[in-house]
């Protein structure tokens, strides 16, 4: 009942900017969802957390909303994960304009999604975070929804400057369906002010300062399990872990993150040629709080990311290459507590708190680094506003280690990517465009490891499935069909229409697989 | 603008080289734990060549001692652990390692152990453990129960007292000719312990019959000594007991009582009494002893100062298994430690009852120390203030009150 009413609303708000866009551009041209990808495609700085520079390429006012029923699933997945996804996203993204010295580009998504048959993790962030995660080894059903708006405003340059500020705030929650049900909610938001200074007409140079706060809450757990040996499990990394008979009874945890960290860019800015180049790093520390504010640990990781995109315009094709990498170090000290009680003898009232007699500096340190590369051609149709066809070619690398010190286990993983990519107009007539996109990626497995200091039910029942998970050789293949149309509603009507169907599959060795498909409608306004 | 751009650029780079250090956790090392062995023990005798095991809520690691007694220990995870040791032998090779006499049997099991729990172990800080000694006696007296209740008729129930005997050792024991004694217990005292450290003077002594084999007590397992009279009491006393199916029964071997229950007759008596004369109020040193001498060559001998009365047979010391010392308890005082007829090398403590004048169906009863191998094992420190409880439970053989647990 509660995702029928989800829905409604969300059809509400779909055709609400129907309407709304009909009003509002009665008397201008259909608006051209190619042209409005492109201008977004030389707007290299909305690519960065950097809103000062999008001024230097705009896009044109409108709003471009969808709707999308997707589904994925099989058995190709690692233990912590569902074995199907299935759910509805809406987003809609909008460039706007406060006046001619400010502008705004405004997106906001909801997410409802049902995963199935996940098993060992109530949280959101399972993999390479807080090791101080928990769940269940039953298996069960998980609902999400998430809420995601994110707010870009910048100016127009002044002097020899651009300013910018990136608010994003999201909310979300899972609920598990099944005893014992957990249900984790979770804050987050950030705020970065950003700066944009022109050395010449051609050289630019950037800065942002970014601040975020996250925070993942799982209050008592609900449960009218009888069964008197059912565990419930909290982690501490790797494999290490404990399993309590009954310890859902009474379990609540949270995590608090401040998160705070910066930018620096530069940008050569031509006719021809544009290039921008980022790099953010920023810091986190988390604490990790349980009932009457024990705490098993503490969380804290820097991450680097390098953006570099480079436009090249050469006759009627524009070439695309771009270069992205991010690296975290994250680790995780371990506390170890004691509960202190005390009684008042005056009142009576008892007091508990938790000391920390030991603290194990770093005893979890995860390390992920993940790169990608691609190039891609873009052939202009006639107008030089959209594209006839893409080309495109891409490589990548991933790669994650979890270590846990005394003792000593180490479980890390990597995967080099590579593949093809290509889209081709097949029609575009009148207004109406039809588009197949499609994607071959291969994905090959480096280096795997697993040196467990335990042999427990992490290792049996995780680490080993999952190892085989990472050292599974994989074959992807993408393909969508997109549609747009002037959609008439009313007399005079200025709207596209969108659909798109899409499908996918993950071929892995050892005949595991995973497939995607969905179908998603949506319209552009201006 | 350009200096403030170094100076970002110098706080970014100094991030990077920080999170590039991380500090890793490290193990202790090099520490030493030093086990000092009970001070009866010969000075040349160490704790040497002992497993020593070392347990946190996540991880057992274990070590040896080395020949001085102590554990050295290259590595350990810091944590919050328990260090237990122990060190199992024969009474034969307890006797030969201390420097001074004690009586335990050859056939006993002595324990050398130390229990440190909750040692923060988080720097290499050397810990020093003192090693305690229990000795798993073959023959525990287990329970006694003395005090009587009342009736259905709210009168004074006095003849349902029993002695409960229990094997603590992992082997069948024959009971066969050993001996039940009750020390004299005359107001004022005849004989206490701190005038004469080498005998026990005995008001009643009462010998287990057989010739060696015929009455085995298992390993774990009790007999019952109907001290009066051995039927099921709770017929006339809800609250009493039922020694119906008691092993032995306190009478003449002719005389009468339960016909089913066989007779452990009184050999040495100072009274004309035919049963063991427990009082229900308290003052009863009850002890158990094995010897291979006629007893009745050994003297008997009246109250100081008196040539007539009851005369209390000479009891050695040193052919003593175990002793009990209850006291009687004292509305005002408690009870009297002065009073004890047993030296300190047969009950180290004393035990009474809550009660001052009986009738309130209290029985002594020995902790259980610990299971092994589902056979139960008694406490046995040789002091009974540590070792007993009262409990209004008096229910023979049972041993899983929760009183008794410790």
């Amino acid at each position: 009942m509660r995702n029928t009413y989800i829905l409604t609303t969300l059809l509400l708000l779909f055709f609400a900017g129907v309407a709304k866009g009909e009003k509002t551009d009665s008397l201008k041209r259909i608006p051209n969802l190619q042209k409005r990808e492109m201008q977004i495609l030389h707007q290299q700085w909305v690519n960065s957390d950097n809103a000062a520079g999008m001024s230097l390429s705009k896009v044109d006012r409108g709003s471009f909303t969808t709707l999308s029923y997707y589904k994925d699933g099989g058995d190709y997945h690692k233990v912590q994960q569902g074995s199907k996804n299935s759910g509805f996203l809406f987003k809609t993204e909008r460039y706007d304009r406060f006046n001619d010295k400010i502008f705004v580009r405004g997106s906001f998504s909801f997410n409802n999604n049902k995963e199935f048959d996940r098993g060992w993790s109530d949280v959101i962030n399972t993999y390479n975070a807080n090791p101080f995660i928990f769940g269940s080894s039953v298996r069960g059903d998980y609902e999400k929804q998430q809420f995601d708006l994110n707010l870009k405003v910048y100016s127009v340059t002044s002097g020899r400057f651009n300013f910018g500020v990136t608010i994003d705030y999201k909310v979300a929650d899972i609920a598990r369906q099944r005893d014992p049900r957990s249900r984790t909610y979770m804050l987050d938001y950030s705020l970065i002010p950003s700066m944009l200074v022109s050395l010449s007409d051609k050289h630019k140079v950037g800065i942002d300062l970014y601040y975020r706060f996250s925070k993942e809450k799982m209050p008592g757990l609900n449960t009218i399990q009888t069964d008197p040996n059912l565990k419930y499990y909290t982690f501490s990394g790797v494999e290490f872990l404990d399993g309590k008979i009954g310890g859902y009874k009474g379990f609540s945890r949270q995590f608090l993150s401040d998160i705070v960290g910066g930018g620096l860019q530069y940008n050569y800015f031509s006719n021809d040629i544009k290039l921008l180049v980022s790099f953010g790093i920023d810091a986190q520390w988390e604490q990790t709080l349980g009932d009457k504010k024990q705490s098993p640990g503490s969380y804290n990781s820097f991450n680097y990311r390098l953006l570099s995109d480079l436009l090249v315009k050469y006759g009627d094709l524009l070439h695309n290459f771009r270069l992205s990498g991010a690296i975290k170090d994250g680790g995780a000290d371990e506390f170890r507590q004691n509960q202190i009680t005390s009684r008042d003898p005056l009142t009576g009232i008892t007091t508990e708190t938790w000391e920390t007699i030991y603290i194990y500096k770093n005893r979890f340190i995860a390390k992920t680094a993940n790169i990608k590369a691609d190039w891609r051609i873009i052939k202009s149709d006639k107008s030089g506003m959209g594209y006839k066809w893409i080309a495109g070619i891409e490589g990548g690398y991933s790669q994650f280690s979890n270590y846990h010190y005394l003792p000593s286990s180490v479980y890390e993983a990597g995967k080099a990517t590579g593949g093809i990519n290509g889209l081709v107009r097949l029609l575009s007539n009148k207004g109406r465009t039809l588009e197949l996109k499609t994607s071959v990626n291969a994905g090959i497995k480096t280096a795997t490891k697993l040196e467990a200091a335990l042999e427990n039910e992490a290792v049996t029942n995780i680490l080993e499935p999952d190892i085989q998970f990472h050292n599974r050789n994989t074959i992807d293949i993408n393909g969508d069909l997109r549609y747009t149309f002037p959609l008439k509603l009313g007399k005079v009507s200025k709207i596209l229409g969108y659909a798109k169907i899409y499908g996918g599959n993950i071929f892995a060795s050892g005949s595991k697989q995973w497939y995607s498909a969905g179908l998603s409608i949506g319209i552009l306004t201006l | 603008m350009n200096r403030f751009l170094k100076i970002f650029s110098l706080t970014f780079f100094a991030i990077i080289a920080f999170s590039c250090t991380r500090e890793l956790p490290l193990p202790v090392r090099n520490m030493k734990i030093v086990f000092d062995m009970p001070e009866n023990f010969r000075p040349d005798v160490k704790y040497a060549n002992r497993e020593i095991v070392l347990t946190s809520n996540s991880a057992v690691f274990k070590f040896t001692t080395d020949a001085t007694g102590a554990a050295i220990i290259p590595e350990l995870i810091p944590d919050e652990y328990t260090i237990s040791t122990s060190w199992k032998m024969t009474g034969a090779d307890y006797k030969s390692l201390i420097s001074s006499t004690e009586l335990i049997e050859d056939k006993a099991i002595v324990i050398l152990k130390s229990t440190a729990n909750r040692q923060q172990i988080f720097t290499p800080a050397d810990i020093r453990l003192a090693v305690d000694k229990m000795v798993q006696k073959s023959l525990l007296i287990s329970k006694v129960y003395y005090t009587g209740t009342k009736d259905n008729a709210n009168k004074n129930y006095s003849v349902d007292s029993y002695i409960e005997v229990f094997n603590n050792s992992e082997e069948t024991v024959f009971i066969d000719g050993k001996y039940l004694a009750l020390a004299e217990s005359m107001s004022p005292p005849a004989y206490l312990a701190k005038n004469d450290p080498n005998f026990i003077y005995a008001r009643q002594i009462c010998k287990f019959p057989g010739n060696g084999t015929n009455y085995p007590v298992l390993p774990g397992k009790s007999i019952v000594v109907a001290t009066k009279n051995a039927k099921d009491h709770r017929t006339s006393a809800s609250t009493s007991v039922d020694l119906s199916d008691a092993d032995f029964e306190v009478k003449d071997v002719d005389g009468t009582g339960n016909p089913d229950i066989k007779a452990l007759p009184i050999v040495s008596n100072s009274l004309s009494i035919k049963f063991f004369n427990m009082i229900s109020s308290g003052g009863n040193a009850i002890f158990l002893f094995e010897t291979t001498d006629d007893i009745l060559l050994w003297p008997e001998v009246f109250a100081p100062g008196k040539t007539s009365g009851e005369r209390f047979r000479k009891v050695p010391v040193s052919v003593v298994l175990d002793g009990v010392e209850c006291l009687r308890n004292s509305s005002s005082t408690g009870p009297d430690i002065n009073l004890k007829r047993f030296q300190d090398i047969v009950d180290a403590g004393f035990t009474f009852t809550n009660a001052t004048s009986g009738n309130t169906h209290e029985s002594l009863e020995r902790k259980v120390s610990s299971v092994s191998e589902g056979r139960l094992i008694l406490q046995d420190i040789n002091n009974s203030t540590q070792d007993f409880v009262v409990l209004q439970d008096p229910t023979p053989r049972k041993y899983d009150k929760s009183g008794l647990i410790n």
